[in-house]
């Protein structure tokens, strides 16, 4: 399953209209920007996944943070503070490619443990969708991202797919500005 | 000296900075000592970054924010985006950053968080509070 399928996916399909995305890191934020919409916020290295705290505590719609496995590594401070916040609306779409996006090496996790494993100590729960996108129909695959209460961690299975058609660059600030008038409407 | 309780109740009554979070730091006691839950939100960060993005995340949802932070703390993380907030730092004295606009308050609280709350609005930048440690009751 190739990951900017899966996310399309979910950004097109299964999400309710009114609800907001945060991608995060530079290159999945590169491969997302096709999807591009009004609701959708890049974030870069210049920022940390925790911005998705203040953001789910001015609003009652579902946030979901998109994200590799890696970035959970390398922003654990984020990711336990999400966890902390206990905040219902937060929900964490973790892509699990098993490998380092920037430099194509072997992801750390394998010599961490199981990103299933970390999320469930930090207090997340979570839940590996990775066989639910395959075997369900999309409505129950959409009633189910509905339902779901969090702050939780759906976990997905996905193939290192990294389109070729990169964007080179995506201005933060500019891009915070369209989310913001969004944001408040 | 500077009163925390009235500064808090300036900053967040008056001015309607309703979020709050920083680092905990046993020279910010003062401010936990008087956080009022009926002013504001308080949530005490794990780290330096952390604080920074959730005061980031609650400025683009629309609420002004504040962060408190000591300056070993703010140094790190003053390379990260920014959205206007105000940023209150307990320094030890003499510390002036230049990268970003800053009032020292003294003695008295108005005027400085009156000045970086119009910075703020008026050029949608960032503004430094700084405070000496020693003055704060």
């Amino acid at each position: 399953m190739k990951r900017f399928n899966v996310a399309k996916n979910i950004i097109n399909r299964f999400l309710p209209e009114d609800s907001f995305v945060l991608v995060y890191g530079d290159t999945l934020s590169r491969e997302l920007f096709e999807l591009d919409k009004d609701n959708i916020l890049y974030l870069g290295s210049e920022i940390t996944p925790s911005v998705i705290i203040g953001l789910a505590m001015c609003t009652k719609k579902k946030i979901l943070l998109f994200c590799t496995n890696e970035d959970i590594i390398f922003n654990l401070d984020s990711f336990i503070q999400i966890a902390l916040s206990k905040l219902k609306n937060i929900i964490c779409v973790v892509f699990d490619s098993n490998i380092n996006e920037d430099t194509l090496q072997a992801s750390l996790f394998r010599q961490v443990g199981s990103v299933r494993g970390v999320l469930f100590n930090m207090g997340f729960i979570v839940h590996d969708y990775t066989n639910f996108f395959d075997n369900k129909p999309p409505n129950e695959v959409k009633i189910s991202f509905n339902r779901v209460v969090g702050p939780i961690c759906v976990l997905i299975k996905t193939s290192n797919g990294v389109n070729s058609n990169l964007k080179n660059t995506i201005y933060l600030e500019d891009n915070i500005k369209r989310f913001k008038t969004k944001f408040q409407e | 000296m500077i009163e925390v309780k009235d500064f808090l109740n300036y900053l967040c009554g008056v001015l309607e900075y309703r979020f709050l979070t920083g680092i905990e730091d046993k020279r910010l006691i003062p401010f936990y000592n008087n956080l009022d839950s009926k002013l504001l939100s308080y949530i005490p960060a794990i780290s330096p970054r952390t604080a920074i993005s959730m005061a980031n995340g609650v400025s683009v949802g629309g609420v002004k924010a504040a962060v408190i932070l000591d300056e070993v703390s703010f140094n790190l993380i003053k390379d990260y985006f920014i959205s206007p907030i105000i940023i209150i730092v307990i320094t030890d004295g003499g510390y002036k950053p230049k990268e970003f606009k800053s009032y020292k308050i003294v003695k008295n609280i108005k005027t400085g968080l009156k000045k970086a709350d119009a910075y703020i609005t008026e050029k949608g930048a960032p503004c430094l509070v700084l405070i000496n440690k020693d003055k704060l009751v």
